[in-house]
């Protein structure tokens, strides 16, 4: 027995050994290659595949030839890295195994090898099989076309790799490059940087193509209004950033030299310093600048005391031109609130709320839903913090806001059309998604029922909420506005008490 | 006949006869030591960076103070992996107890009210430690609860969630990443050893280059003290940050020089002066820091190739 163990054992130490140097082969192979030394590294990998063979490691096998094609290539044997490629390929495909690495490398062969047709369908495969990769096989294929004279194309694929993969900063340039030599209208593509939280990168980028000064004129007022945006979602005081000071090299471009002063005595002088005869005028050829100058003065606001912020907010409500900004003025009601000057609350809601109403009125009659629920929320919740609680007819009161704010958001989701191809950059905002009422807002409803005696309507508002919420999937909103009822359920009618126990039995909930 | 294994078999074989078998583990020694990579020794994984979760907004649990306690691990270790994907160049874990104070880098978040409006908001507050000092990060604070918002989370789960949330939110943003990397972690030390290669022209650190996650594009600082008659103080710039493959018990890593100020020595390239200046015996305090960092892609590519295969991806 001790001599079957002792030779079971020595079989074993042989084995490893033998299994550690097959294993050292293949990282041999690779330690080669990383040093470029391509003749040690294809005859390591060689020895390394015959031992797979061997064995019948066809997933072993499949590896060890990804890597030897890999090896050819970069030695310049073309053909043999092709073959090395294709069977690695033919093995993976049957193990169902990630095939995307090879068919991009292989797809780079054959168009080094002057094969474009095959190299285009096989990058097609690579980009479609990426996964959580597509980004990568995107922008190769991408700089594959640029090469084959496809700007177009290429363009369009540079911007898919950027959206796979926005925090993708190599990409991003590339896009930028190609687009900016075809003299493609970039705004779009830095809008949609922006709406996907690149701030940086759409700043960095805009401040770039203004200070190169090959963007046509039609073009610069957009870059500089994405300039004014990025400022404004920075985090932190837009006042701080390092991109302030650049600005002073644009200050005498002819198209929006006017602007950029105005700009810079935002940022750097006082609230009230004369301001901003270009940026309104953009309301007529670019609104985007406008919303961006809008949305720049509320970032100020938010950084600034109480009565500069009353100036920034003022000048945003005054922006827009008939159309003011519902939620600048939601924040100067806030401003007001806060400093407990319930006298100029009052008279900012006497002065506004005509433009306020009849601007939601155009947007009733355009359908824009969205539009319609940030009025009916701005109006809503200014009319509780005066506590004009109304009712359900009575237009100036809370009640009757906070209810069209619901029905106008319900409408929209409702209406929300399949998300289209291109995702975003029309506007600087996100394309249309679902509005999502935050908890708070039906809690502010419900409260201002329970001020006039509606405890039934403050209980329905709540638990048609919650189930809403539960349709949704957002289980956390729909347990904050039940938290309220469930704690006076032994006072509930029964109705209502069952309606609570079957929320409660949801597994959602 | 059947070799069976019973308890005590393996002791008996050691005390009675321990010559076959030190000869089998004599065998089985140098396959163990082939098997293991050879210069692993000399190169080192990126620093650690401790995270804590605080709950500073008192009115929020003072009825259910537990709430707090459950959340927290919940959370660090969600902001562990945020930190993680998006600098991987640190190795990101929750803070451990100490009695002493730690020179371990540390970031803590904390739940904290702030006045606003008619009440105060709910915001996360990032604090950093390192180096021996402590300071707020403000301009990242990221509200979770506004002040007028009435609900607040009915348990450890839903603060959490609303927590997770929020950081979900400021981790996507480009400005909140550059900010954090530009005032805190660039500030982490992760090496205290750098050298010169004159025949590459290149200098070395010895960093494991796959776990540092860097791209290329990436640019590593060296701040340093050249010792002497009159000590100088020196910064040095690398950028083309790769794996260093020749020589690999040296450092992992290896770039060139894009700048290197060391008065009167002002270089934009490689010099002849180099390996003199960045001899060990002469340098005194080399720190390296991550200046720019570009993540490295999912996969490595080069001129449009994959060259590593990954685990179970594409």
């Amino acid at each position: 027995v001790r001599a079957v163990l002792l030779a079971a054992l020595l079989a074993a130490s042989v084995s490893v050994a033998a299994v550690a140097q097959k294993t050292g082969t293949l990282a041999q192979g690779l330690e080669a290659l990383d040093a470029g030394d391509y003749a040690r590294a294809t005859s390591t990998l060689e020895t390394a595949l015959a031992t797979a063979r061997q064995q019948k490691n066809q997933s072993r096998e499949a590896e060890i030839l990804f890597y030897l094609g890999l090896s050819w290539q970069k030695s310049g044997a073309l053909r043999e890295a092709a073959e090395s490629y294709e069977q690695a390929l033919r093995l993976r495909t049957e193990l169902r195994e990630p095939t995307a690495p090879i068919l991009n490398n292989l797809a780079q062969t054959y168009a080094a090898l002057g094969d474009a047709s095959r190299a285009d369908a096989l990058f097609k495969k690579a980009v479609e099989s990426g996964g959580r990769n597509a980004a990568v096989y995107e922008n190769t294929y991408a700089t594959f076309l640029e090469t084959q004279g496809r700007h177009k194309e290429a363009v369009n694929w540079y911007r898919r790799a950027a959206e796979s993969d926005p925090t993708n900063v190599k990409t991003h340039w590339n896009a930028v490059k190609v687009m900016g030599a075809m003299g493609e209208d970039l705004l779009p593509y830095l809008r949609c940087q922006l709406v996907s939280g690149q701030v940086d990168l759409a700043l960095e980028s805009a401040l770039r193509l203004l200070e190169e000064g090959k963007r046509p004129a039609s073009e610069r007022p957009g870059l500089l209004a994405i300039v004014a945006a990025a400022l404004a979602r920075q985090l932190g005081d837009p006042r701080e950033s390092p991109a302030v000071r650049r600005l002073d090299a644009l200050r005498e471009d002819p198209a929006i030299g006017m602007g950029v002063q105005e700009l810079q005595r935002l940022l750097t002088g006082d609230a009230s310093a004369p301001c901003c005869d270009w940026w309104n005028m953009q309301l007529f050829g670019t609104p985007q600048a406008t919303d961006a100058y809008v949305e720049l003065l509320r970032a100020l606001g938010r950084h600034a005391p109480p009565e500069a912020a009353e100036v920034y907010l003022t000048r945003a409500l005054n922006a827009g031109g008939p159309s003011p900004s519902p939620l600048a003025f939601l924040d100067l009601v806030e401003v007001y609130y806060a400093t407990g000057d319930i006298d100029k609350l009052n008279r900012l809601t006497r002065e506004r709320s005509p433009a306020l109403f009849d601007a939601k009125g155009q947007a009733y009659r355009r359908s824009a839903w969205s539009e319609a629920y940030d009025f009916h929320r701005a109006l809503g919740m200014t009319y509780a913090h005066l506590g004009r609680w109304g009712d359900s007819g009575q237009l100036d009161s809370a009640i009757f806001q906070l209810e069209h704010a619901r029905t106008a958001a319900a409408t929209h989701n409702r209406d929300l059309q399949p998300r289209a191809e291109a995702r975003c950059g029309a506007s600087l905002e996100r394309e249309p998604e679902p509005i999502a009422i935050e908890p708070g807002l039906i809690a502010l409803l419900a409260e201002s029922y329970e001020k006039v005696g509606r405890g039934d309507d403050a209980v329905r508002a709540r638990l048609d909420s919650a189930e809403e919420y539960i349709k949704q999937g957002n289980r956390s909103s729909a347990q904050k506005v039940l938290a309220p009822v469930v704690k006076q359920l032994k006072v509930l009618p029964e109705a209502e008490r069952l309606r609570v126990r079957a929320l409660q039995r949801q597994d959602s909930y | 006949m059947t070799a069976v294994f019973r308890p005590g078999s393996w002791k008996s074989l050691w005390s009675e006869r321990g010559t076959g078998l030190t000869l089998a583990l004599l065998l089985l020694i140098p396959a163990l030591i082939l098997a293991a990579p050879a210069a692993a020794a000399a190169q080192q994984d990126p620093p650690q960076v401790e995270i804590d979760f605080q709950v500073a907004a008192g009115s929020l649990f003072d009825r259910v103070p537990a709430q707090r306690d459950g959340a927290r691990p919940l959370i660090i270790k969600h902001l562990s992996s945020l930190g993680a994907s998006h600098f991987g160049f640190l190795r990101w874990s929750a803070t451990v107890p100490r009695a002493a104070a730690s020179a371990t880098p540390r970031l803590t978040v904390r739940l904290e009210e702030v006045p606003r409006g008619a009440g105060k908001d709910k915001i996360l507050r990032f604090k950093a430690h390192v180096d021996g000092g402590e300071f707020d990060l403000k301009t990242l604070d990221g509200v979770v609860y506004e002040w007028h918002r009435l609900d607040l989370p009915p348990d450890a789960a839903g603060l959490a969630r609303d927590v997770v949330h929020e950081l979900n939110r400021l981790f996507a943003l480009d400005n909140f990443r550059n900010q954090l990397h530009e005032r805190f972690l660039k500030a982490v030390p992760l090496a205290t050893v750098v050298g010169a290669d004159a025949q590459d022209r290149r200098i070395f650190v010895p960093l494991r280059w796959e776990t540092l996650q860097a791209d290329p594009d990436s640019v590593l600082r060296v701040q340093f003290q050249v010792s002497g008659a009159t000590p100088r103080h020196g910064t040095m710039k690398i950028s083309q940050v790769q794996k260093r493959s020749r020589d690999p018990h040296r450092g992992g890593i290896q770039g060139a020089i894009s700048l290197l100020d060391c008065a009167p020595l002002l270089l934009r390239d490689w010099s002849d002066d180099v390996p003199a200046l960045m001899k060990p015996e002469g340098l005194v305090k080399p720190q390296v820091f991550m200046e720019t960092y570009i993540p490295r892609g999912g996969l490595p590519v080069e001129d449009g190739l994959v060259t590593r295969l990954g685990g179970g991806g594409q």
